[in-house]
C-alpha cells in the first residue's frame, strides 16, 4: 500500500469512527450482552429512538424482534460487534437472542416529543 | 547466597504463588457456575401441587393418550434409559421411524423453549405436541377428551384439580408439564465435588472438567448446573435437517438444534439430534475435528487439537454426571 493509499484508508476509518460516534451521541439507548444476558430486562424509549446492542460477551449473539409485523434481525454479532434497531412506532416489543432464547428484553416505546 | 540471588528466587516463588492462586481462583470461579439449584421452578400460570403432578404422571404413562392406545409418553421418554429410548430415532404410531432422536425429559423445569427446534414456547404446549403428531401418538385432541371423559376416575381427578373446567386439552398439558418438572436428576459425584468433596471424582475427571471449560470449549454452550445454555447451535453434523431454521428463518439458525443438557449422559446414548453417535468418545472426536464446516457452523466450533489423553479425561469427567436416580414406579390408572 502506498503512503497516499494508507492516508486515504486512515481518513476513511476516522470518518467511519466519527460517524459511528455521532450516531451514538444522540439519544440512542445502549444495551449490552454479557454472560448470555441483556444488561436490562425492560427498557422504555420514545418513538424514533434507537437501541444499540453491543456484544460484550465471549460468544456470538443474534438479536431480533418483530416491529410492525416485520422481523428486525441484527444478524450474527461476534464478540465486540454492535448493531442498532430503530423503534418507530409506539408499542411493546419483545427482543430476544435467536441463539440464546433465555436472553429476553421487553422494549416499551411511547410517543416522543413532537410525534 | 547473595541478596540479588535471594531476591531472584523470591520473585520466582512469588510468581509461582500468584500463578497458582490465579489458577485456583479461576477454577473456583467456574466451579461456582455449576452449583445445583436448591428449588425446582414452577411458572405462576401453572403452580405445583402434588395432586396435579400425580395426575400428570398417570397421563404420562397412560397408553390411552395415543390413537391406537398402545404407546405412552414413556414409550420414548423411558425412565429406564434416563428418559430417552436408547435408539437413534424412535418409532411412532404407524411403526415408522421419527426424524430426530428422543430428547430426555430430565431437568426440563429450567428449560426455555422446547423440542430440538424450539417450536413450543412452554412445557405445557410441548406436552400436547407428541400426543397429536401424526408420526408419534397420532391422537386428535377432541377424541382424547371424549375418551378421558368416559373414565369416571379421570373426571373426578380433573374436576378436583381443575374445578373451573375439568378435563380440557389445556389442563392435560398443565398436568403433564407439572409432572415433567418434578423429573430432576439427583445428586451426582460431580455435585459432591462441586460442594467440596475432593475425593468424589477422579483426577482424570478433574482434568476433564478443566478442559471442558478451557481448551475443549464445551462450556461455551454446555454451561450451568444442567450443562446447557438452552440455546441453538450448528455443531456441524452433516445431515440436511435445518432444525430451528425451519421454525424461525434467521440465517444463523440454519442446522441449529437445542443444546442438550449433559446430566446422566452416559445412560443416554446414542447421541446428537439424529442419534448418529454411539459413544461419548465419538462425540468428543466430532468436536475435536470431525464437524462439517459450512456457513451456519457456530462460531464457537473450532478445531481443538486434543490429545488422546485429553479426550479420555473429558469422557471421564462426563461420567461423573451420572446420578443413579431411583427407579420410577408405574402409576395405577383409572379404568
Amino acid at each position: 500500500m502506498t503512503l497516499s493509499g494508507f492516508k486515504l484508508c486512515a481518513t476513511a476509518v476516522l470518518a467511519c469512527i466519527t460517524f459511528s460516534q455521532t450516531g451514538q451521541a444522540d439519544d440512542s439507548v445502549k444495551i449490552t450482552q454479557k454472560g448470555k444476558q441483556f444488561s436490562e430486562k425492560k427498557v422504555a424509549i420514545k418513538t424514533g429512538q434507537d437501541i444499540v446492542f453491543v456484544n460484550d460477551d465471549n460468544v456470538a449473539h443474534n438479536v431480533y424482534t418483530i416491529v410492525n409485523g416485520k422481523k428486525r434481525d441484527l444478524g450474527l454479532q461476534k464478540p465486540t460487534e454492535e448493531g442498532s434497531i430503530a423503534f418507530d412506532a409506539p408499542g411493546t416489543y419483545r427482543v430476544r437472542c435467536a441463539i440464546h432464547p433465555k436472553m429476553k428484553l421487553v422494549v416499551k416505546v411511547t410517543d416522543g416529543e413532537g410525534n | 547466597m547473595n541478596i540479588k540471588r535471594f531476591s531472584g528466587i523470591t520473585s520466582v516463588i512469588a510468581i509461582a504463588i500468584a500463578s497458582f492462586s490465579f489458577q485456583a481462583s479461576s477454577e473456583m470461579d467456574y466451579r461456582e457456575n455449576y452449583k445445583r439449584p436448591s428449588e425446582v421452578p414452577y411458572p405462576e400460570e401453572n403452580p405445583y401441587s402434588a395432586e396435579k403432578a400425580e395426575l400428570g404422571k398417570m397421563l404420562f404413562f397412560d397408553p390411552r393418550l395415543s390413537r391406537e392406545n398402545n404407546i405412552t409418553c414413556g414409550s420414548c421418554h423411558n425412565p429406564s434409559f434416563a428418559w430417552e429410548d436408547a435408539q437413534p430415532t424412535s418409532v411412532g404410531t404407524p411403526m415408522s421411524r421419527l426424524g430426530r432422536h428422543t430428547p430426555t425429559v430430565l431437568n426440563l423445569a429450567w428449560g426455555e423453549i422446547y423440542f430440538w427446534d424450539g417450536r413450543a414456547e412452554t412445557l405445557e404446549e410441548q406436552a400436547l405436541g407428541p400426543i397429536q403428531a401424526g408420526g408419534e401418538m397420532a391422537q386428535d385432541l377432541p377424541g382424547l377428551l371424549e375418551e378421558l371423559k368416559a373414565v369416571p376416575g379421570y373426571v373426578e381427578l380433573f374436576n378436583s384439580i381443575f374445578p373451573h373446567d375439568g378435563i380440557t386439552a389445556e389442563n392435560i398439558g398443565k398436568a403433564i408439564a407439572t409432572y415433567e418438572r418434578t423429573i430432576v436428576s439427583a445428586e451426582a459425584p460431580f455435585d459432591r465435588w462441586i460442594e467440596g468433596d475432593e475425593t468424589a471424582i477422579s483426577d482424570a475427571a478433574k482434568r476433564g472438567f478443566k478442559l471442558f471449560n478451557t481448551k475443549a470449549r464445551c462450556s461455551s454452550c454446555h454451561d450451568g448446573w444442567n450443562f446447557t445454555d438452552w440455546g441453538f447451535h450448528d455443531i456441524g453434523i452433516g445431515d440436511a435437517d435445518e432444525g430451528r431454521y425451519e421454525v424461525l428463518d434467521i440465517a444463523a439458525l440454519k442446522h441449529t438444534f437445542k443444546t442438550p443438557g449433559l446430566r446422566n449422559i452416559v445412560e443416554r446414548a446414542p447421541y446428537m439430534h439424529n442419534g448418529g453417535m454411539q459413544t461419548l468418545m465419538e462425540v468428543v472426536d466430532h468436536y475435536n475435528d470431525g464437524f462439517v464446516d459450512r456457513p451456519s457452523l457456530s462460531t464457537e466450533m473450532q478445531k481443538l487439537n486434543l490429545t488422546q489423553n485429553e479426550k479420555a479425561d473429558l469422557v471421564e469427567f462426563m461420567k461423573t454426571l451420572s446420578s443413579n436416580d431411583p427407579a420410577v414406579s408405574l402409576p395405577k390408572l383409572p379404568n
